[in-house]
């Protein structure tokens, strides 16, 4: 919609092999576990006692298959530090949804998502998919967030929450799946559409795998 | 005062010989930068300084304990020194016998343990005395002694003088006062207030290159005094700490150049032409530099007509690729102040791995923050130039290759190792290490002792430095060479004798010559 001509050339030139391309961007404070979470989904492999930190904004490809449909997700992970915001914040325009993470181990992480949210509101596309993820969950013993007040926030802005391990692999195909898929519904289902359905998609989204992850949080 | 004699000399006990030649400067007496020192420490300071010397007492009593670092310096040089410096610069408190702290807090004692463990340290701070960086241990439990070098820079600072360093038996201690930020490096490792500042300049570079000058000095006005700097360089410590690493470990850092990897010059210049004609297909405006490099290495640069790059600027590039593996296997586009070219503002680097099997990077440097996408299809048109000319596998070969010159190929038994610099270009060429230099030991003495010739030969204030200096040792002799187009410093078996040594000097220089679209990057392309 706003982006730039070379994005245009991008999507023409990659039309050939795929049906949809998406741009996914990854938010949250740093040592979240946003690259963690998107090396686990794209090689499924996990950055194990390896701490590396983004620096500035990584680019990567992966192809996935969308009720049989070839979707491109163009994810962008972006570094968490603070002197990297006005970077990132000038490409959350090209995002067509962004997975914002925060570390339910690291309460802090969980209180900047109210100012993540104000900066998406302020940079992002309005109609920009939002999918809210708590990750770290195999660290249940460390958890400083609850379950329930993740899905308390996420409700209170209408979007839908998850909780994820990128070391176990927990939920992490399904949330980058969840927004491949409702991103490719609402492309073909048109943009009227696809604001209505963005709500609905959210709360039944939310369900099922909150209350899952409830039961792993109260062992 | 002689201080600074017994801190740079390799070997003490050595007598130094100049190659009687017309173009030789005689070196009589060494240089003592350390001159400013004593003024800064006239009586009221010095109870400060008393202070200080308690502390590092200590250190110094380990130190000469386990004499690792330098055993060529003789105990009774090590007593000489001392006694020179209390009368120098302490004479009026003589040093207690048992180390005694004035800060006496259990925390403290910790900490201070925690640093005698290590020969080096830096520290960074806000003017206000906000601790924001330390190289070992954390800024909580080092407050104190952050307060403490805080407390001896504004004293100075409040007197309008400026606190340069001291020196306490084995231990230097260098000040730097830039903008909001007060740097100080802590050293008993032998190395001189030169070397240390210019330590503290690559730290202070580092920092800039990550806000900007302009940010760095905005944050404090708008943000207080009192503003926890590390917020914003959150991730950034391990990459100063490894920028100090280099600047002793690598000659180059230390000689403001950069080394080259050697590569066939058809080869190296394919690749600049392939990164230029990239930049002209895809029609990008605005790009600054192009830069391939592998392994802390310039492999090959493009650059815009007006603008060069600066060794310091190249040594940021280079340090920033080594201290992130994030940048393997996907592209990256980050923020990037080059302080010499411009301290005020960013450059975006594009930054990627030209291939899986290819360990070099590709940089590409922009005035344009919106940039990405094209310079995306810069890098791709690049890769598909040189997979089709085959130039990839060349690169490859090259980056698995030698890394520097082979010794081997001269066959000469007694010269061991050296350092060649052409200053017209900053780049280096060093020699392969072969024996005796085997242990990474081993390797790092002579390295410190590259680093104290470099000092002797130029650290002559007004005078300019050594043309020719001949330095015979007990564990190797060293020969110095310096003319207005290159910088060698060489190590030879302590047998050798000097006219054998210039000419081996002399056959060397021709064999460089003749390799040098090999070992440097003659030419730089322009678009």
């Amino acid at each position: 919609m706003k982006k730039t001509d070379l994005s245009k050339k991008r999507g023409s030139s990659t039309i050939v092999d795929c049906d949809h391309t998406f741009t996914i961007m990854l938010l949250g404070d740093s040592c979240t576990g946003k690259t963690c979470l998107l090396v686990r989904f794209k090689d499924g492999t996990f950055l194990n006692n390896n701490f590396i930190s983004t620096v500035g904004i990584d680019y990567r490809n992966k192809l996935v298959d969308v009720n049989g449909s070839k979707v491109k997700l163009q994810i962008w992970d972006t570094a968490g530090q603070e002197r990297f915001r006005s970077v990132t914040s000038a490409y959350y325009r090209d995002a067509d949804a962004l997975l914002l993470v925060f570390d339910v181990t690291n309460r802090q992480s969980f209180d900047n998502i109210r100012n993540w949210l104000a900066q998406i509101r302020e940079y992002a596309q309005e109609s920009v998919a939002i999918l809210l993820v708590g990750n770290k969950i195999d660290l249940n013993v460390q958890r400083k967030v609850k379950p329930d007040e993740g899905k308390q926030l996420a409700a209170t802005y209408e979007i839908p929450y998850m909780e994820t391990s990128a070391k176990t692999g927990q939920n992490v195909n399904d949330a980058f799946m969840q927004l491949a898929s409702k991103l490719t519904r609402s492309r073909v289902g048109g943009q009227e559409d696809s604001n209505k359905i963005d709500l609905n998609d959210s709360r039944n989204v939310a369900s099922p795998y909150s209350s899952w992850c409830c039961g792993g949080a109260s062992k | 005062m002689s201080v600074d004699v017994v801190v740079k000399n390799d070997a003490p006990n050595e007598e130094d010989w100049l190659i009687p030649s017309a173009d030789v400067v005689e070196e009589t007496a060494l240089s003592a930068p350390g001159g400013q020192l004593a003024d800064c420490f006239d009586s009221p300071r010095k109870n400060t300084t008393g202070t200080i010397a308690r502390i590092e007492k200590g250190d110094v009593d380990d130190s000469s304990l386990c004499e690792q670092e330098d055993q060529s310096a003789s105990s009774s040089n090590e007593d000489a020194v001392s006694e020179v410096d209390a009368d120098r610069v302490i004479s009026p408190i003589e040093p207690p016998p048992q180390p005694q702290r004035s800060i006496s807090t259990e925390e403290t004692t910790d900490a201070l343990e925690l640093l005698k463990e290590h020969g080096k340290h830096v520290f960074v701070m806000s003017e206000a005395g906000k601790p924001i960086y330390t190289t070992h241990g954390s800024e909580e439990d080092l407050s104190s002694l952050f307060a403490l070098i805080h407390a001896l820079v504004s004293f100075t600072t409040a007197r309008n003088d400026t606190l340069d360093s001291f020196q306490y038996g084995r231990l230097t201690i260098c000040f730097t006062h830039r903008g909001p930020l007060i740097l100080a490096a802590v050293s008993r490792v032998g190395e001189s207030q030169s070397q240390l500042n210019a330590q503290l300049d690559l730290v202070h570079s580092q920092i800039l290159s990550v806000l900007t000058r302009t940010a760095l000095l905005r944050v404090f006005e708008q943000r207080g005094h009192n503003f926890d700097l590390r917020r914003l360089l959150q991730g950034t410590e391990k990459s100063l700490g490894t920028a100090v690493v280099a600047a002793e470990t690598d000659p180059a850092v230390g000689l403001n150049a950069v080394r080259v990897l050697p590569m066939v010059s058809s080869d190296r210049d394919a690749l600049g032409q392939a990164i230029v004609s990239s930049v002209n297909a895809c029609k990008v405006k605005n790009l600054v530099f192009g830069v391939i490099v592998v392994r802390r290495q310039l492999v090959t640069m493009v650059r815009m007509k007006k603008y060069a790059l600066h060794p310091a600027d190249l040594h940021i590039v280079l340090n920033l690729v080594a201290c992130n593996p994030s940048f393997k296997n996907v592209e990256s586009w980050s923020p990037i102040c080059l302080p010499r070219f411009d301290d005020s503002g960013f450059l975006h680097a594009h930054i990627s791995y030209i291939s899986d099997n290819c360990p070099a990077c590709l940089l590409l440097l922009t005035v344009d923050r919106h940039a990405f996408y094209a310079l995306s299809e810069v890098k791709k048109k690049f890769v598909e130039k040189l997979t089709k000319s085959k130039s990839i596998a060349a690169l490859t070969a090259a980056c698995n290759g030698t890394r520097c010159f082979d010794l081997d190929e001269l066959g000469y038994a007694d010269l061991w190792h050296f350092v060649y610099k052409n200053r017209t270009s900053s780049q280096l060429c060093s020699a392969m290490f072969r024996p005796p230099f085997i242990s990474s030991d081993e390797r790092q003495r002579l390295i410190d002792s590259y680093a104290r010739l470099v000092d002797r030969v130029h650290d002559r204030g007004d005078d300019g430095p050594l043309k020719i200096l001949f330095q015979p040792g007990e564990r190797q002799t060293l020969l110095a060479w310096v003319t207005p187009n290159f910088e060698l410093y060489s190590a030879f078996s302590p047998f050798v004798q000097k006219q054998s040594a210039v000419s081996k000097i002399d056959r060397l220089l021709k064999a460089l010559k003749k390799e040098e679209d090999r070992l440097f990057l003659v030419s730089t392309q322009t678009f």
